[in-house]
């Protein structure tokens, strides 16, 4: 067994990180760096984003940002030989100086349209999220740039797309479950600029974080890129925020029903002579969700009745400040920041699994506090080498308040009764964690690419009712040591594989009591995965191609599932990890013809995912986790997009899953016998859904420059069982039944988009709509709001 | 062309979703009520279900879930009470009491009332056809709570067990015993002092007479050889009166009852009939007398002076198949073991009894299951009911009719 060593990973990369300034500050006496950079903007003096750029006769390539800028560091001064080519521009090449860092002057650079597709053809669509849908990756790219100016969270948004089914239990804050191609739960991991998303907080998830914050969202499905560094088994989504060399300011506050406001900052700024920049976001969520529960039991006369009644424990807040400084562009550094952050919610909590079982003074809340450190910087040995280095330490603190004996009814009355939750007290985490992660990438040569990943992530779990007792005297501690290895090599120009190797290491401790010695002891214990996977593409021209991909990964072991808790959990030192083979099949397809402008894809999908990791309840309430089960997903997706001109736009996308119980035998125990639900279909699963989008825009009304723009959006799922298909008898089969939502957002921006109002109604039909075992979600809602943004290139 | 990809998009959503059967739409064959009800539990976590079976006679012929299920996991749950063809059933999570039966393949709701007085349901007994006590711990443990149910309109009187005795310092609960039975005019039961901190329980049982319909506790007998509670929440059935009127109970639900650790033995004891106290001379070791560990817990009156108590076939709590002893209830010895029943797994209350004769459901993991006879009168075990198995539990047999 190796011992368990705590912070020793953090202090390796920090001394890593250390080691490469200080050989990059030696570097630097002996070789000046220099950059070339410009801005490049249309015709129309419009910044035009993801430009690939290219130096001549190199491999270093770059895009340009949002501001349409671009920045290459070069080893010597003089003129750069660039060419500069994105769809529906004509390839332009030209010479560009190399200038000093800190005496930048910023050149524009003016592209013209491909007369073929004249100067109507929209631009954004097709920059870095479509090039990454054209990667050997399954993944469902989407620009929420697109989406700022509305009032949607990340969870609606990527709900409209692919693959992904996301399932709120309420209105704003609410617990979600969220799937990507039939997997959920902790199969899925979240990340922003590829650092898990948890790290900043259990506030900093997808149901409230605005659209405005986040540039892009990738969804990695099943196969995910090693630079992730997780073991995620069903997939994984990247949050990618602004990266723009620009001044910005993005302020934004919404209005709407249930008494919901919302608020958002995000801005920068680049003093241009230092390198310094000051990056700031946070975001303000306060929702009182009293919508109207239709149907719900009251107490009349010592009597149930139904009645509309609205919400009354539901109210929800949550904020987030992050702030950030650096510097960028310097010999020794692409970027080098440092940052803290801080999250905080209080959230109500109305319901059980059920809405039957309805709560009146239960609460969540809780905060964590981060502080972060960055770094970059490419072209290192002979511009062969990119290394990023991000290192986190956070303290993340949350708690169940459950400190009534009372039961209450959807009326606000109660009477006397069980704590509600069935945990009375104050349920309380603390978890002390370091993150770390070091990616390296090293060209071979132009085609052939190595990367490196290693992921440090370790978390104490301090869990104790507060009620009761001050700390936690049996905490358990987790290492996951990941390490990812991938070659990446380009075939004829059309033909590109990535081959993928990872190792999972698992450390875990924990206190634990020991009737045996009739005292505290620590149990510990060390193992490994091997994991391996291939994304491949093949372009058989430059915008129609065929992807396939094959994944064999884990999702690692919890402490207290390992260990339990020594009383009411037994420990299980023979757990395994959920393992998982997922692949896909995808094909692409690009077209643009005069005005209209065709992308449609289909992906299917296969996921065999062996050892679910499930509590297995004895007779006496004693829980053990085991690898209970197993299931077999498979599905296909489809998503056609269609744009005319500049001024229309229409989507339409459906998927369809089949989950399939894959557990021969009862328990995974062959002396069980056969498992009496094998090979059936797996409830409580929606298994077809869909959204059709329509977006018309107005350029230049009602005065020049101004937009004008319709979005109506309707999203669709069929029916599906609550329990076990064909087993129940038709009068006591449950089923959830078919939804329909329409929503519609009109959006105004002045000229240069600086000020916008949007006003936004969701479900406009009023439907009565579910969502995991028949909790009613929020009727019609409407929304307001009113955006400011300033981008000051340079 | 938008009018195209308009009639595309439309034709690609009706398309998909006709493709696919809407079970809806078969025809499940509704079973007709009959006289048992056997309960058979699906799935694993979160989807568990639980789905009674409706059959005509255990004793003969086969039986198929698929399609004849009733399913009843959001209403009801196998801790529920049957009587007459009726279930009661509380919901403590829900603060609900409600009256149900098994109709036209489903759970129809007969009447329900708000209640919450009871943290759960550790016990119930009749006093009369009519009348149901159900006793458990209040919310905060510190006391027990009771409710008499008129079972023909639901109307309920709640109160509170008093003269308990006294709980040590540290201990800060009651752990109610569900062996609860109404025997002379009064109630009998036991309760253990629990440290729930230190998951342990004082070592020694405490059973009560009670008073009826006062509950106030008239006696208090205790033992040290044992320490745990039996349960006939619905879920188990660890207690009975016999036809000599005399009380029998097992300890099935034990907990650590001392620092190394061990959990206490497993026994049964006996209040004889005009008695007010256990009675000293009478203690079944369970491990001792039989060489097993006594499940939690089946230990039921076969009415001819034996009973039958289901055992594990290992000790300890990491166990999951099961076999089945017969007892001489006068002398607490062993009769036998019923080693022509095959050891399996099986629910919690997965024996039913009437006449002598126990009917045992057994899961045996080979594809089809059965239900297992055993005639007391006899003493011999045959085959009856088939079932096409692979289910993860049988939780009860309830006769309905």
């Amino acid at each position: 067994m190796v011992a368990f060593f705590r912070n020793k990973g953090f202090r390796i990369s920090l001394i890593f990180l250390l080691a490469m300034i200080l050989l990059q500050g030696q570097g630097q006496t002996q070789r000046q760096q220099y950059v070339i950079t410009a801005r490049v903007v249309d015709t129309d003096n419009i910044p035009v984003e993801g430009v690939t750029v290219k130096i001549a006769g190199t491999a270093q390539s770059t895009r340009t940002d949002q501001a349409g800028v671009f920045l290459l560091p070069v080893p010597n001064t003089g003129n750069y030989s660039i060419a500069l080519s994105s769809m529906g521009f004509e390839i332009q090449r030209q010479e560009i100086k190399a200038q000093q860092p800190g005496q930048i002057n910023t050149d524009l650079i003016i592209l013209s349209r491909n007369a073929r597709q004249m100067d109507e053809v929209a631009v954004a669509g097709r920059s870095e999220t479509r090039q990454l849908k054209e990667q050997g990756f399954a993944v469902n790219a989407i620009d929420t740039r697109r989406l700022a100016n509305t009032t949607a969270d990340l969870n609606q948004v990527l709900n409209r797309s692919t693959g992904v089914k996301v399932r709120e239990q309420g209105g704003m804050g609410s617990d979600f479950e969220f799937s990507v191609n039939g997997l959920s739960g902790s199969a899925v991991k979240f990340f922003m600029d590829g650092v898990p998303l948890d790290i900043m907080g259990s506030a900093m998830s997808l149901n409230n974080i605005p659209v405005n914050l986040a540039d892009r969202i990738e969804v990695y499905k099943g196969v995910a890129p090693i630079e992730l560094g997780s073991d995620a088994l069903g997939g994984a989504v990247n949050i990618v925020t602004n990266k723009s060399l620009a001044n910005y300011l993005d302020i934004s506050h919404s209005y709407g029903s249930f008494q919901s406001n919302q608020s958002a900052l995000n801005t920068q700024y680049v003093h241009h002579p230092t390198g310094l920049v000051f990056k700031a976001s946070g975001f303000f969520n306060y929702s009182k969700n009293n919508y109207l529960m239709r149907d719900v039991e009251a107490v009349e006369n010592n009597a149930f009745v139904l009645r509309d009644l609205p919400r009354f424990n539901d109210r929800y807040r949550s904020l987030m400040g992050r702030f950030e400084v650096g510097v960028v562009n310097k010999s020794w550094a692409d970027a080098l920041f440092i940052g803290v952050g801080y999250t905080d919610f209080d959230k109500q909590v109305q319901t059980g699994v059920r809405q039957s079982i309805v709560y009146g003074n239960v609460s969540r809340d809780g905060n964590a506090k981060a502080a972060s450190l960055r770094y970059s910087k490419t072209g290192l040995l002979a511009d062969k080498l990119d290394l990023s280095l991000f290192a986190n330490y956070s303290r993340d603190y949350s708690v169940v308040a459950d400190t009534v004996l009372r039961n209450y009814r959807w009326d606000g009355s109660y009477t006397e009764g069980n704590s509600e939750t069935g945990t009375f007290g104050l349920a309380t985490v603390k978890r002390p964690r370091i993150f770390t992660r070091t990616n390296a990438n090293y060209r071979l040569s132009d085609r052939h690419k190595l990367s490196l990943n290693y992921t440090l992530d370790q978390i104490e779990n301090n869990a104790y009712n507060a009620y009761y007792a001050e700390n936690d005297d049996m905490p358990g501690k987790l290492g996951k040591h990941i390490v990812g290895l991938a070659y990446q090599h380009e075939w004829f120009g059309r033909w590109t594989n990535t081959f993928m190797a990872k190792y999972y290491g698992l450390s875990t401790e924990k206190r634990q009591y020991d009737y045996g010695v009739q005292g505290m002891v620590n149990v510990s214990d060390y193992n490994s995965y091997y994991g391996y996977a291939i994304a491949s593409v093949y372009k058989w021209t430059p915008h129609a191609g065929i992807k396939a991909s094959y994944e064999n990964t884990y999702r690692l072991q919890d402490v207290n599932e390992m260990f339990g808790d020594g009383f009411q959990i037994f420990n299980n030192l023979d757990l395994k990890p959920e393992a998982s083979n997922n692949m896909n099949l995808g094909l692409y397809y690009g077209l643009q013809s005069g005005k209209h402008d065709w992308f449609v894809e289909a992906l299917g999908t296969y996921r065999n995912v062996k050892d679910f990791i499930s509590p297995n309840q004895y007779a006496n309430n004693m829980i053990q986790y085991q690898n209970l089960t197993n299931s077999l997903v498979r599905g296909v997706e489809g998503e056609v997009r269609y744009g005319y001109g500049n001024w229309l736009s229409a989507m339409v996308n459906l998927t369809y899953q089949q989950a399939i119980d894959n557990t021969k035998y009862l328990n995974n125990d062959p002396s069980n016998g056969i498992s009496s639900t094998y090979e059936s279909e797996i409830p409580n699963r929606p298994w077809l859904f869909g959204n059709f989008d329509l977006g018309i825009t107005k350029q230049g009304w009602p005065n020049h420059d101004s937009r004008l723009q319709l979005n109506l959006m309707t999203h669709f799922t069929q029916w599906y069982y609550r329990s076990w298909a064909n087993i129940s008898t038709e009068n006591s089969t449950e089923i959830i039944p078919k939804q329909l939502i329409h929503s519609a957002i009109v959006s105004y921006a002045t000229p240069g988009g600086k000020y916008n109002i949007s006003f936004e109604c969701r479900n406009l039909t009023n439907e009565l709509t579910f969502d995991n075992f028949r909790l009613q979600r929020p009727g019609r809602a409407c929304y307001v709001k009113l955006r400011y943004l300033l981008i000051q290139n340079n | 062309m938008y009018t195209k990809f308009l009639k595309l998009a439309l034709v690609l959503l009706i398309c998909t979703t006709s493709c696919k059967k809407n079970n809806n739409d078969d025809d499940i064959p509704v079973a007709d009520d009959a006289a048992f009800a056997l309960w058979i539990q699906l799935g694993t976590w979160p989807n568990t279900s639980y789905y009674a079976l409706n059959v005509k006679d255990l004793t003969q012929g086969s039986a198929k879930l698929q399609g004849n299920g009733i399913d009843v996991t959001t209403k009801l749950n196998n801790s529920v009470i049957v009587k007459d063809g009726f279930y009661y059933f509380y919901n403590a999570a829900e603060g609900r009491l409600g009256k149900y039966k098994l109709e036209n393949g489903a759970v129809n709701v007969v009447k329900e009332v708000p209640f919450s007085h009871l943290a759960s349901l550790a016990g119930h007994t009749w006093v009369n056809d009519h009348t149901l006590v159900m006793i458990g711990n209040n919310a905060s443990g510190n006391a027990v709570n009771t409710v008499v149910i008129n079972t023909d309109d639901l109307s309920i009187t709640t109160g509170t067990v008093t003269g308990l005795p006294e709980r040590p310092e540290s201990y800060n609960k009651y752990l109610v015993g569900g062996d609860l039975q109404f025997k002379d005019g009064k109630l009998f039961f036991s309760v253990n002092m629990q440290n729930t901190t230190a998951f342990r329980v004082y070592p020694r049982l405490y059973t009560m007479a009670v008073s009826y319909p006062g509950f106030a506790v008239t006696k208090i007998s205790t033992d040290d050889r044992s320490v745990g509670v039996g349960s006939t929440s619905g879920y188990f059935a660890t207690s009975f009166v016999d036809h000599n009127g005399d009380m029998y109970f097992l300890t099935s639900w034990n907990l650590v009852w001392n620092e190394n650790g061990s959990r206490a033995p497993k026994g049964i004891y006996r209040i004889k009939k005009g008695e007010d106290e256990l009675d000293k001379t009478y203690y079944v070791d369970v491990l001792q007398e039989t060489g097993k560990e006594a499940a939690a817990g089946v230990f039921m009156d076969l009415g001819n002076g034996k009973a039958i108590l289901k055992v594990q076939e290992t000790e300890g709590y990491e166990n999951t198949k099961f076999g089945y002893i017969i007892l001489d209830l006068a002398t607490g010895n062993e009769v036998r073991k019923l080693t022509e029943i095959p050891a399996g797994a099986s629910g919690e209350r997965n024996i039913y009894v009437e006449d002598g004769k126990a009917y045992i459901a057994v899961l045996s993991g080979q594809g089809t299951d059965y239900i297992w006879i055993y005639d007391a009168d006899s003493d011999k075990v045959t085959r009856g009911l088939s079932i096409q198995g692979g289910y993860n539990s049988f939780s009860r047999i309830d006769k309905l009719k």
